[in-house]
């Protein structure tokens, strides 16, 4: 092989070996007894589908939220769009546990919009609403950035041809722009999700309870020790694997059609 | 009919400023002008993409200045084919229909009847990732008209296809154009276009209308010099008149004034005339100027006159006073003369006849491009003619051209235009 190739080849070889090796020995090196054992352990079972539930509900909340940003960001230029392209970006570079930190400050029963909720009857310290908002601040730069990437990447005298030929600004945004910028929202919703589905940091600090599945993970290795969080993890990697591909797999199929 | 009125659009740096000029049904309308003059934005703010700051736009006799873009009945054909890339032939078609409410069997009805119109019936149930430019392009066509709107909007429809479906597609604009009566504005940089298709033009240079009318009228009277490099003039002289039969075109010499082709305005005498008749093109109606309330700038007749037709040629009025100005003038003692590069032949025999000037030049610059070569001459009275060959024709040329021989060449008489507005 020519020393260029070479070169590229083995440092994506190195790469790539070290992005699996943990995963991969995880997977092999879990009890199967321990991990059969898990998989029958309700706690897990509650964890882990908790985590996907709240993870899907902040989604849901970005997209309808996210969306419309996403489109504005896209099409118009404005004096401060930086800034507000920076504030976006913002939890994807502060540590999630300040980002935990200053939504206890915001949600939390005696702050200023915790206070207006409690009023309504909705809490967000230590419930499944508090998960999925926490979930939905840090992970929502990865929906909006794609989103809006889409929108970019639809050409413009496409919309303004579905004008003239008779639709509403809304006909528009939902025949034209919403269809063909799609294949971006959905990728940028799938990563949305798995990055709620990871997230630590800033649902440990609002809502520690009910217990999440990296919650769960953490708690196991500080009371029992390695042996025991290792399975719980294993487990959320293949469901988070299995889940994934097959959303990829359908997203690809769609397009396709 | 759609009336475009002193249109002023801003769009961050770029402005329209004081648009005017009027389509009647079934007129096809040509503008033409430079890339990056506004001509897009124009076609956009008579579709209604863009708000006009001041101004109004008039379609059969409603303002639809504030109307939007869906409500106009103005169909917009982008160059880049715009179609809908997840929708097939039909559907794209079809978009409009679907939007209507109108039931799936008329709308399939109307989008076959439309195909049929266009050539593409055999194309309905395709996706679109197989088509050619040309069918694109059809497709596109058949999408705004299947909407029967009064006014079709085209941006540069021909520029993104090769040449021989350029060809087919003018075939399919004319036909358009004539057999469903529709006003057409094409927006367009090639001169052919504007000669094959358009019965009228405006020109248009950097937001501003430089000079409504005719394709011919313009190529024979362009009213500026811009308008006249605009239109591919690329040889200037300026000319002085020494006597009643002879104007000195400085860089070429001495040539009879009759041998020269007068654009219409220098056309009159000084006998009293009864009427005059300008060329009337934009507004809706052409003025009648009573003697009455006549303006300051008629003063240059004392001879009684009946009636005078004024039109406003889509102009601020001082272009009026100018043009009339000229009439005062009438026989200028200072002139620019100008011509196309394809007025200059190089040729073997003297033909003064065929001629409006013609000596010995010296070949001073031969540039060869792809297409063509491009020649500057020398004259004896050291002007400078521009010209250009195609490969072929030099080929045919009974000498090979070298920089520093003498050549025999003529300037067409037919080509050269008296320019009127420069001083």
């Amino acid at each position: 092989m020519k020393p260029f190739p070479l070169f590229f080849f083995t440092l994506a070889g190195i790469v790539l070996f070290l992005l699996t090796m943990p995963i991969l020995n995880m997977l092999t090196a879990s009890d199967p007894a321990l991990l059969s054992a898990t998989m029958q352990d309700k706690e897990v079972f509650h964890a882990i589908s908790l985590t996907l539930r709240t993870a899907f509900r902040a989604t849901a909340w970005g997209m309808f939220f996210g969306i419309p940003l996403a489109y504005l960001l896209a099409r118009n230029t404005f004096p401060g769009k930086s800034i507000v392209q920076g504030l976006i970006d913002l939890p994807i570079m502060i540590p999630h546990t300040a980002m935990g930190v200053a939504l206890l400050m915001v949600y939390g029963k005696k702050f200023i919009l915790g206070s207006v909720f409690a009023k309504l009857g909705i809490s967000f310290v230590g419930t499944e609403l508090g998960i999925s908002l926490a979930m939905a601040y840090v992970s929502l730069p990865f929906l909006v950035n794609s989103a809006r990437d889409g929108f970019i990447a639809v050409n413009e005298g496409l919309e303004k041809t579905a004008r003239t030929l008779g639709a509403t600004p809304w006909q528009t945004f939902y025949k034209i722009s919403l269809p063909l910028a799609r294949r971006a929202i959905i990728t940028g919703a799938i990563m949305m999700w798995a990055r709620g589905i990871s997230e630590f940091g800033a649902v440990v600090i609002l809502a520690y309870h009910p217990m999440v599945a990296p919650i769960l993970i953490w708690e196991r290795f500080e009371s029992y020790g390695l042996k025991y969080a290792r399975p719980v993890a294993s487990l959320l990697i293949i469901i988070c694997l299995i889940v994934f591909a097959l959303l990829r797999w359908l997203a690809q199929r769609k397009q396709e059609m | 009919m759609l009336v475009i009125k002193n249109i002023h659009v801003h769009l961050g740096d770029f402005q329209l400023q004081n648009i005017s000029f009027s389509v009647q049904p079934g007129e096809y309308r040509i503008i033409i002008g430079p890339t990056g003059t506004g001509k897009t934005m124009l076609l956009e703010t008579i579709a209604g993409l863009h708000r006009p700051r001041s101004g109004t736009i008039v379609l059969d006799d409603q303002d639809i200045t504030r109307t939007p873009p869906e409500q106009r009945d103005i169909g917009i054909v982008y160059q880049e084919y715009a179609l809908f890339p997840h929708l097939t032939v039909f559907e794209n078609i079809a978009f409009g229909l679907v939007l209507q409410k109108i039931n799936k069997k008329t709308r399939a009805e109307k989008v076959q009847e439309m195909a049929t119109f266009l050539g593409i019936e055999h194309l309905l149930q395709r996706s679109q990732c197989h088509l050619s430019g040309g069918e694109r392009q059809r497709v596109a066509l058949a999408r705004t008209l299947v909407m029967r709107p009064s006014v079709l909007l085209l941006d540069e429809p021909l520029s993104a296809v090769d040449s021989r479906t350029r060809d087919q597609l003018r075939a399919v604009l004319s036909r358009i154009n004539q057999q469903l009566k529709l006003s057409i504005i094409h927006v367009t940089h090639d001169l052919s276009e504007a000669f094959v298709l358009g019965d009228t033009m405006t020109v248009m240079h950097r937001g501003k209308i430089l000079q409504n009318g005719t394709p011919k009228t313009i190529l024979k009277a362009p009213l500026t010099r811009l308008v006249a490099e605009l239109l591919g003039m690329k040889n200037f002289f300026q000319a002085t008149r020494i006597d009643e039969d002879f104007l000195q075109i400085h860089g070429l010499g001495k040539v009879p004034w009759a041998s020269l082709e007068k654009p219409a305005w220098l056309d009159h005498n000084h006998q009293p005339q009864k009427a005059m008749k300008v060329s009337h093109c934009g507004m809706a109606s052409s003025q009648v100027l009573r003697l009455s309330d006549k303006p300051a700038w008629l003063d240059y007749n004392h001879q009684p006159q009946k009636t005078m037709k004024v039109s406003h040629c889509g102009m601020a009025r001082s272009q009026i006073l100018q043009l009339s100005d000229k009439r005062v003038t009438g026989r200028p003692s200072h002139c620019l003369i100008s011509f196309p590069d394809w007025a200059v032949e190089i040729t073997p025999e003297q033909n003064a006849a065929r001629y409006f000037w013609q000596d010995m030049t010296t070949v001073t610059a031969l540039h060869s491009t792809d297409k063509q070569v491009l020649i500057t001459l020398q004259t004896r009275e050291n002007g400078t003619i521009h010209t250009s060959f195609s490969h072929r024709e030099i080929q045919a040329f009974p000498i090979e051209l070298r920089l520093g021989i003498s050549v025999l060449t003529g300037i067409l008489g037919k080509e050269v235009h008296i320019l009127s507005k420069e001083q």
